[in-house]
């Protein structure tokens, strides 16, 4: 069994007008893999997300994460799996304002029941790892944009999780800096194997990954393998932006 | 104490939501203590008043006989004897506290060259308190001029005035003897004249010398005594009616005759001051319990401004995997720290308020006569009330806080993350 499967997943929200999102999504992703989740605004790709991280319910179908069904979790369990198994990585970054780079690498940890001292230790070694241990004591917004998503970057890779789920990790950030985050995802995945899904509309974000998941309506469209990053019209190595 | 990092971390770095909530709690207490504190120091001040001005007393003069009894005709005049007083304090020994009379004569009081004739009184200290007049200098008649049968007098401002030949400086008769038919008296103190007064005026000696020095007489114009044990009107009614045909027995009278002794009893005034201070009372505790109110509301409201305004916050943490005992683990315990902390300071400013009011207007008696009376005295809450104000406040802004807590730690991640 794959580390995600999902079996024709509905998911309808129910503000005023029904809005069918996902309309029975199959999808299976293996462990280690780079994926990347593609579709217009409106496509559904980030409820996809949401729902591959438990941060949102679907109505029916099925979705095993790591062979267990995902199903009706209560949100105690659900907290446990997003604290152990999955690492979030946001457009907005989300970091907390009134901590510092380091405190907020360390959150994770923190609910994990770590020891002060520990988690310290360790969450300046991933800033490290990211190239940000100078900006340790600093707060989110006395750092750049791309400083930010790497902050956010060690948060998620901190508690050593499974996968990674990045919902437009480049949306807030220039064309140069967009490039240096996924060539850091990139290798994030090629050397410690961690699965890594993106969610983008953009082609060339896209096509920095190994696999296209396009998605739209609600329905999953076609699925391209890129190992060679050659279905961006802009050619290897750009990012359209 | 991880989570009191957690929290120090948060609230230093949301200062002024820190300051607004705990300013709503701090001003809450402070006033609440400073109100009932200042409201209890008047309470004191007219208790303490009232107990040196106001006891319980009742005042008997004789009157005559309505009904002719035991050979004794209609319209006959009672008289009460100086047996009276010792028969007042062992037949009603239960109620009776203090017994006096007031044996009245007219004499002539002389000093130098200069004489007046006066209506001598003869008095316990009693009398004083009783009729409350205002001491100008030197002292009352006291127990010790009573016992020792001291040949002590207190003259009135103008008596003094008169004896000094007209001069208005009547201190100067202070310490001075004074001649009363070849009895020398020692003026101990000058009382106000008052100005409804009319014909001769009283000079005070203690009731125990003038039976000394006039022996032989033995009957006196009133008798009255202070008592204690009677709450209700009911309860003085039924003691003035059994103390009357006590006396009636006593005094060859009818039992049912209601004319004998004219009783006058200053509890109901007393009962209606208390009922004042209960009032007040009332009043306090309404006015406290409001102000405690507006200040729950007010720590109240700024817990669910707080807790929507970080919704966000609570989000990316559960994004992180905090379970949702441990959001709302960490909103409790802020919302009962800074209630708690804030709460004491308010409860501090508040003592402190107090005791300014202590020790100025506290301290500053108004001089009325022969006492002095406080305006404040005592001002101040029992500690115990402090405490449960600043406990009550805590558990409201905790409650206040625990209502969207439990909604932020409930809500889907995606939802929290969605308000940007």
């Amino acid at each position: 069994m794959s580390l995600i499967e999902l079996h024709n997943v509905n998911k309808t929200y129910n503000n005023g007008q029904p809005l069918h999102v996902l309309k029975g999504i199959d999808l299976e992703i293996g462990e280690g893999e780079y994926v990347s989740i593609m579709g217009a605004s409106g496509s559904g790709k980030s409820t996809l997300l949401n729902i591959l991280g438990i941060l949102d319910n679907y109505d029916t179908g099925e979705y095993y994460l790591d062979g267990k069904l995902i199903k009706d979790l209560s949100e105690t369990e659900a907290a446990r799996y997003r604290n152990r198994t999955i690492g979030f990585i946001f457009q907005s970054f989300n970091l907390i304002q009134f901590k510092t780079a380091v405190e907020n690498v360390e959150l994770p940890l923190f609910y994990q029941g770590v020891s002060r001292k520990e988690r310290h230790r360790k969450a300046m070694e991933y800033l490290e790892r990211l190239g940000l241990g100078a900006w340790a004591s600093h707060y989110p917004n006395e750092l750049s944009g791309g400083q930010k998503q790497r902050v956010a970057i060690a948060r998620a890779l901190i508690t050593n999780p499974r996968i990674i789920l990045a919902d437009e990790p480049t949306g807030a950030l220039d064309s140069k800096t967009s490039l240096e985050v996924m060539e850091l995802l990139g290798s994030l995945n090629r050397d410690s194997g961690v699965t890594i899904i993106v969610v983008t509309h953009e082609s060339g974000v896209a096509n920095s990954t190994d696999k296209i998941i396009h998605i739209k309506d609600g329905q999953i469209g076609s699925v391209t393998v890129n190992t060679h990053h050659d279905s961006s019209p802009f050619g290897e190595r750009t990012i359209m932006k | 104490m991880e989570i009191l990092n957690e929290i120090w971390s948060s609230l230093r770095r949301n200062k002024l939501r820190t300051v607004l909530t705990g300013f709503a709690v701090s001003w809450g207490l402070f006033m609440i203590i400073a109100l009932l504190g200042a409201g209890n120091g008047l309470l004191n001040a007219m208790m303490n008043n009232s107990g040196d001005v106001l006891t319980n007393v009742i005042v008997v003069w004789p009157g005559y006989r309505s009904i002719p009894y035991d050979g004794m005709k209609e319209y006959s005049s009672m008289k009460l004897d100086i047996g009276d007083i010792d028969y007042t304090a062992t037949r009603f020994s239960d109620v009776v506290e203090d017994v006096t009379a007031r044996i009245v004569y007219s004499d002539t009081v002389s000093f130098g060259k200069e004489s007046v004739s006066v209506t001598m009184s003869g008095i316990a200290p009693l009398t004083f308190k009783i009729q409350g007049q205002k001491l100008l200098a030197g002292r009352f008649l006291n127990e010790l001029d009573l016992k020792e049968k001291r040949r002590t007098m207190v003259v009135y401002s103008n008596t003094a005035e008169s004896l000094l030949g007209d001069d208005p400086e009547y201190t100067k008769l202070l310490g001075k003897y004074v001649n009363v038919s070849g009895h020398m008296y020692q003026v101990v103190g000058i009382i106000e004249k008052e100005e409804s007064m009319g014909g001769e005026s009283d000079v005070f000696i203690p009731i125990t010398t003038m039976s000394a020095v006039r022996s032989g007489w033995t009957w006196f114009s009133n008798l009255s005594f202070s008592f204690h044990g009677l709450e209700t009107d009911e309860d003085n009614d039924r003691f003035e009616d059994e103390y009357k045909r006590a006396m009636n027995a006593r005094h060859r009278a009818a039992p049912e005759d209601k004319r004998t002794f004219y009783v006058h009893n200053t509890m109901s005034g007393n009962m209606q001051m208390k009922k004042a201070v209960k009032i007040m009372q009332l009043a306090l505790w309404i006015l406290g319990i409001f102000t405690l109110l507006s200040g729950i509301v007010g720590v109240s409201n700024i817990m669910l401004i707080t807790v929507k305004e970080r919704i966000q916050e609570f989000g990316v943490r559960k994004a992180l995997g905090a379970t949702p005992w441990a959001i709302m683990k960490l909103i409790v315990v802020e919302s009962v720290l800074v209630t708690a902390v804030f709460g004491l300071l308010g409860m501090l400013m508040g003592l402190g308020a107090n005791y300014l009011m202590d020790i100025t207007i506290g301290h500053s008696p108004i001089d009325v006569g022969f006492t002095q009376i406080y305006m404040f005295k005592n001002p101040g809450v029992d500690m115990s009330i402090a405490f449960e104000a600043v406990i009550l406040i805590a558990v409201a802004g905790t409650i206040a806080g625990l209502i969207p807590a439990v909604k932020a730690s409930r809500v889907r991640p995606v939802e929290a993350l969605r308000k940007d």
